[in-house]
């Protein structure tokens, strides 16, 4: 082989070695792009399970700020900024966890009110009850008090010859 | 004149205020403020002990968020300070699930007390209530019964009264009653004794108060019953005293009568005797003339005359109340002295032979009149005979 078809030969190695490292490079981009859609879109859904799991739409304005911050992470996927769209979805991940966390203690702490307003009503009732019961003894000694009072003077009233 | 600024120092007046501004440290990003103002959340030491690694890592968050502030690098800072904000929040969250766990527990336990307590009382107030209630119902019972008894002891005194009102009322009645019974008596006694004919006054007076009284009763008029019922018995018993002798009188009268008149009928029975009635004063005498009982001028009585005799005897003892005489009668032929002499002794033989048949002689009188009174003509033989005579005479009273 002559150094010029070494130097061809070389050259077409390379050229083709370039083209298929770029093709592995569109290959890989694409691919991640395809996971962070993908991840995106999962967590677009999630963001619906958490809307309807907020019952007491405790975390309004978490949620907004989610979907905000998804927007822009499909954005910046848009723009192939994909280390930034990781980042935004990690934020956007730990944004969901607080979310779930704060539902879950919205949903604990309307379960505590609730007890609460239960303990208050069986407190009322307490009270209700001691005012009856006290009202109830109160009327009880009354009557007997009447009775006895009664009794005493036909009492003294047979006894009489 | 001020000096014109050249170009050289107008452009450092322009440029240093500027380059000095550009070294300065940049305004703290919002997300870190905020985080900072997260930290001072009471309930932070809750969550470092809850989530310590959560905690710390956003406390590094933060601080690498102070650096990059601090090198100007804003971006990075507030991207770390979201993130570090996010975890404390999720730390802080995860803290506040925690209390409101303890919280629950806590109120759970507190409202099974209260539960239980409220159940204790609901039941101390039940039992109360029911002992209220039976209380009040033994009131109303015991108020019931006092009210019946008041009102069975009015009834009762009600009709007691009634019943004494009644009482009383028979009582009248039965006094009326027995005071018109016994003015009823007392006429009716006045009745034995012919009141009505002997004090018609008094009987008639009696009858009407009777009556009167009779319809007093019927009119439940008991003080006027009583009344005329005594009123009447009085006049009953008035008529009744003034008709008992003049009854008395007429009835002995009557007996008498009756007796007379038996007497004269058995005396006509008698065979051969002639029976008259006469009247000599106040003195009612019945005459049985017996005559030819004697021979001629002889005292003693003749044989055969038994029957007559007895017949005498049995006819006195048969009425013994009355007084009987025995007279002797002849006819007028010899002399009056003889003639007496023999009606006497033939009026003691019939003495003797009445007596010896049973007659009680105390009742017998006899005597002799001669020719006196003679009862038939003494011209002719036949009533010579029979003006020879034995006459015995029944003193009437």
């Amino acid at each position: 082989m002559t150094a010029r078809s070494r130097r061809t030969l070389h050259l077409i190695v390379t050229v083709v070695a370039c083209a298929a490292f770029g093709a592995s490079q569109r290959a890989a981009r694409a691919g991640e792009e395809d996971d962070l859609q993908r991840e995106i879109d999962t967590q677009r859904v999630s963001v619906a399970d958490l809307e309807r799991l907020d019952e007491l739409k405790a975390t309004g304005d978490e949620i907004t700020q989610l979907r905000s911050w998804l927007d822009e992470a499909w954005s910046l996927r848009s723009k192939h900024e994909y280390d930034q769209v990781r980042e935004v979805l990690e934020r956007t991940r730990k944004q969901a966890d607080l979310i779930r966390a704060k539902i879950t203690a919205s949903k604990l702490r309307a379960q505590a009110n609730a007890r609460e307003a239960g303990l208050a009503d069986v407190r009322a009732r307490i009270a209700r009850t001691q005012k009856s019961l006290a009202e109830t003894i109160r009327k009880k000694k009354a009557i007997e008090g009447n009775e006895k009072a009664a009794e005493k003077p036909a009492a003294e009233k047979g006894a009489a010859p | 004149m001020a000096a014109r600024p050249t170009p050289l120092r107008f452009a450092l007046m322009v440029l240093l205020p500027a380059a000095l501004a550009a070294c300065a440290t940049p305004p703290k990003p919002r997300e870190l403020e905020a985080y900072d103002l997260l930290r001072k959340n009471a309930n932070l030491q809750d969550a470092s002990k809850k989530s310590p690694d959560l905690v710390a890592a956003a406390e590094k968050a933060a601080d690498r968020a102070r650096e990059e502030w601090q090198s100007n690098d804003l971006e990075e800072s507030r991207r770390d300070a979201i993130m570090a904000n996010i975890k404390l929040k999720t730390a802080l969250a995860l803290a506040e699930q925690e209390q409101m766990k303890a919280k629950i527990q806590t109120l759970s336990a507190e409202q099974a007390k209260a539960e239980e307590e409220a159940s204790d009382l609901s039941e101390k107030l039940a039992n109360e209530q029911e002992k209220l209630t039976l209380l009040q119902k033994y009131v109303e019972a015991r108020k019931n019964a006092d009210a019946e008894k008041q009102r069975l002891s009015a009834q009762m005194n009600s009709e007691q009264q009634k019943a004494q009102a009644e009482h009383e009322r028979l009582a009248l009645q039965l006094a009326s009653e027995q005071k018109i019974a016994a003015a009823q008596l007392a006429l009716r006694t006045a009745d034995t004794v012919d009141a009505s004919k002997f004090a018609k006054a008094e009987y008639s007076a009696a009858s009407d108060m009777l009556a009167k009284a009779s319809a007093e009763l019927q009119q439940n008029d008991y003080a006027g019953a009583q009344a005329s019922a005594e009123v009447a018995k009085k006049n009953a018993d008035k008529a009744t005293e003034i008709s008992k002798p003049l009854y008395e009188q007429a009835e002995q009268a009557s007996q008498n009568k009756a007796r007379d008149e038996a007497l004269a009928r058995d005396a006509s029975a008698i065979n051969g005797a002639d029976v008259r009635l006469e009247r000599r004063g106040d003195l009612q005498r019945l005459v049985i003339a017996v005559p030819e009982l004697f021979s001629k001028r002889k005292p003693e009585i003749s044989a055969g005359h038994d029957g007559v005799i007895d017949a005498l005897a049995e006819l006195i003892k048969k009425y013994p109340t009355y007084p009987v005489q025995i007279i002797g009668y002849t006819d007028n032929r010899g002399k009056a002295s003889e003639l007496l002499a023999i009606s006497a002794a033939r009026a003691q033989s019939v003495y003797s032979a009445l007596a010896s048949k049973g007659v009680e002689t105390r009742r017998l009188m006899a005597s002799g009149l001669g020719g006196d009174d003679p009862r038939f003509d003494n011209k002719t033989a036949p009533g010579r005979a029979k003006n020879n005579r034995i006459e015995i005479v029944f003193l009437y009273h």
